[in-house]
């Protein structure tokens, strides 16, 4: 049954209390649906410096969510600092939230217009069919599909993302569309809409002495000084990419994870020691695709850095908007900028990224 | 473009503009008053073309090439997004580049695109700018009909 969503008595007569009620139905839901399954599955993890807790109604969901955190896993013992409660309807007798959106609008990001509330946060992902609610006060997470088995490998890829956004985001850390490798001397931040060589630089660097955070999400904190943060261990190859990195090949041929054309790969498998969980960011590089054979840095402006990292993030992101644009602002004027323009010749990549942590460290 | 009044070379209004094309859409925003803009198909080939440093006469010269239609509106619809663009602060007049329009190749395409006006569309929050039409079509628990999504986030 679906509830107008100014069906509201006089104590609701806000939205932010409206959303309220929403979410603690959402939560009922969730327990019913824990109760219909007769399971429950915890997972804890640290994710920059906080402990965040997956509670999973039944095992459909699990596999899928878990796997690209699975380096993070900690023992569950700690009280969490946040908790995401998991589900989905097919498994557990369709114990879904009634959603009270019809007739108000949802964007193509998932924003739900109807949410004025600063307290709970919520999207619907219409293409995966999955609905994410916060309650900011309270620390706790929902993430709900229709049915696990309907899930797009992407959410397998970075999953959770949206909550981890809206969460991290009031602790100073941004999620943002952006690769990140480096090493003892601090790291660079790759920036760019999908295609522009993010994962390929990124993945290039596995065989050199430079670490690797990200290929395609990272959080990033621009203060007290410009860091990057590590939270999955995926990585995503196109076929271009897979060309010019051939080493990759038979990984990404036993992969069944695809999202669009790419191949997941979880890089714990063979490149645990690779992962870093953080780095200090010493510049931003923009990678784009030439036709030269070796790779080179040209100097870029802060805005070109800030356009190529926040429009792509913030079109992916519910709510996102002038708070993010304003951080990653910050992060961009702390640091140079360059276009990384890239060759055909992988293995010189490292080397030019070693030599702009070498100088700007020097300076 | 032969009126004398109409400036034959704009830039970006750097440092207050950031943009990005994604998937044939440029997304521009004004970082001075916070206001998003998109500008779709045409719109988003004249912003890359100005973004490149093309003169307005090339870039007329490349939607010609390029689009079927009337060459005399796509000259007036041309005119009036470079308008807008400079009404918006998205761009300003530039009298002092040396453009240099060999470096950019445009050839008349044998199978043209039919041409639709370039609109410029102005939001003032980032989800009015991505906001899909209402939903209609939910099933019993209020759900939405499953969009044809694609496996991509």
């Amino acid at each position: 049954m679906t509830r107008a969503w100014n069906e509201t008595a006089e104590e609701n007569r806000d939205g932010a209390t409206d959303a309220v009620v929403f979410f603690q139905d959402a939560q009922r839901a969730y327990s019913n649906a824990e109760r219909a399954a007769n399971a429950r599955f915890v997972f804890q993890y640290r994710v920059a410096d906080f402990v965040i807790q997956l509670a999973f109604a039944g095992d459909a969901l699990a596999p899928r969510l878990t796997r690209a955190l699975q380096h993070l896993t900690l023992s569950p013992h700690t009280i969490p600092d946040l908790e995401i409660l998991v589900w989905d309807g097919a498994t557990t007798a369709m114990n879904l939230p009634a959603l009270p959106f019809t007739g108000s609008m949802v964007a193509r990001r998932g924003d739900v217009k109807a949410f004025a509330s600063t307290r709970i946060r919520a999207a619907m992902d219409r293409s995966a069919d999955t609905l994410s609610l916060l309650d900011v006060k309270k620390n706790c997470g929902l993430f709900c599909t229709r049915d696990a088995r309907a899930l797009p490998d992407y959410e397998t890829a970075a999953p959770l993302k949206t909550i981890l956004y809206w969460w991290l985001r009031e602790r100073g850390l941004f999620l943002v569309h952006a690769g990140a490798v480096g090493n003892d001397k601090g790291g660079v931040l790759l920036a760019g809409k999908g295609g522009s060589g993010k994962s390929t630089t990124a993945l290039a660097c596995l065989d050199s002495d430079l670490n690797y955070v990200s290929d395609d999400y990272c959080l990033v904190a621009a203060d007290p000084t410009p860091r990057a943060f590590n939270v999955y261990n995926s990585a995503k190859l196109t076929p271009t990419s897979l060309n010019l990195l051939p080493q990759f090949s038979s990984r990404a041929a036993s992969s069944t994870l695809r999202v669009e054309e790419k191949r997941i790969l979880f890089l714990d498998e063979t490149f645990a020691s690779k992962i870093a969980r953080s780095l200090s960011l010493r510049a931003i590089l923009l990678p784009r695709v030439t036709a030269r054979r070796t790779p080179r840095l040209i100097p870029a402006s802060s805005n070109a850095a800030l356009g190529a990292l926040a429009i792509s993030t913030m079109m992916q992101l519910p709510d996102a908007g002038a708070e993010t644009l304003r951080a990653l602002e910050r992060l961009t004027k702390q640091l140079p900028c360059y276009i990384l323009e890239l060759g055909s010749d992988m293995t010189k990549i490292p080397r030019v990224i070693q030599e702009i942590l070498i100088e700007t460290v020097d300076h | 473009m032969s009126d004398i009044s109409f400036p034959p070379h704009f830039r970006v209004n750097h440092p207050h503009i950031i943009h990005e094309i994604i998937e044939g859409e440029a997304i521009l925003i004004n970082l001075e008053t916070g206001s998003y803009y998109s500008t779709d198909q045409v719109g988003a080939v004249v912003w890359d073309w100005l973004e490149k440093g093309a003169s307005v006469a090339h870039i007329l010269k490349h939607i010609t090439n390029t689009y079927a239609g009337d060459t005399r509106e796509m000259e007036t619809s041309l005119r009036a997004l470079l308008r807008q663009f400079q009404d918006e602060r998205l761009i300003i007049a530039d009298d002092s580049a040396a453009k240099n329009d060999a470096a950019f190749q445009s050839r008349s395409s044998s199978e043209k695109i039919p041409f639709v006006a370039p609109v410029l569309r102005k939001y003032t929050e980032m989800e009015d700018l991505l906001l899909l039409d209402p939903i209609h079509d939910v099933d019993a628990t209020g759900w939405p009909q499953r969009a044809a999504g694609s496996n991509s986030p």
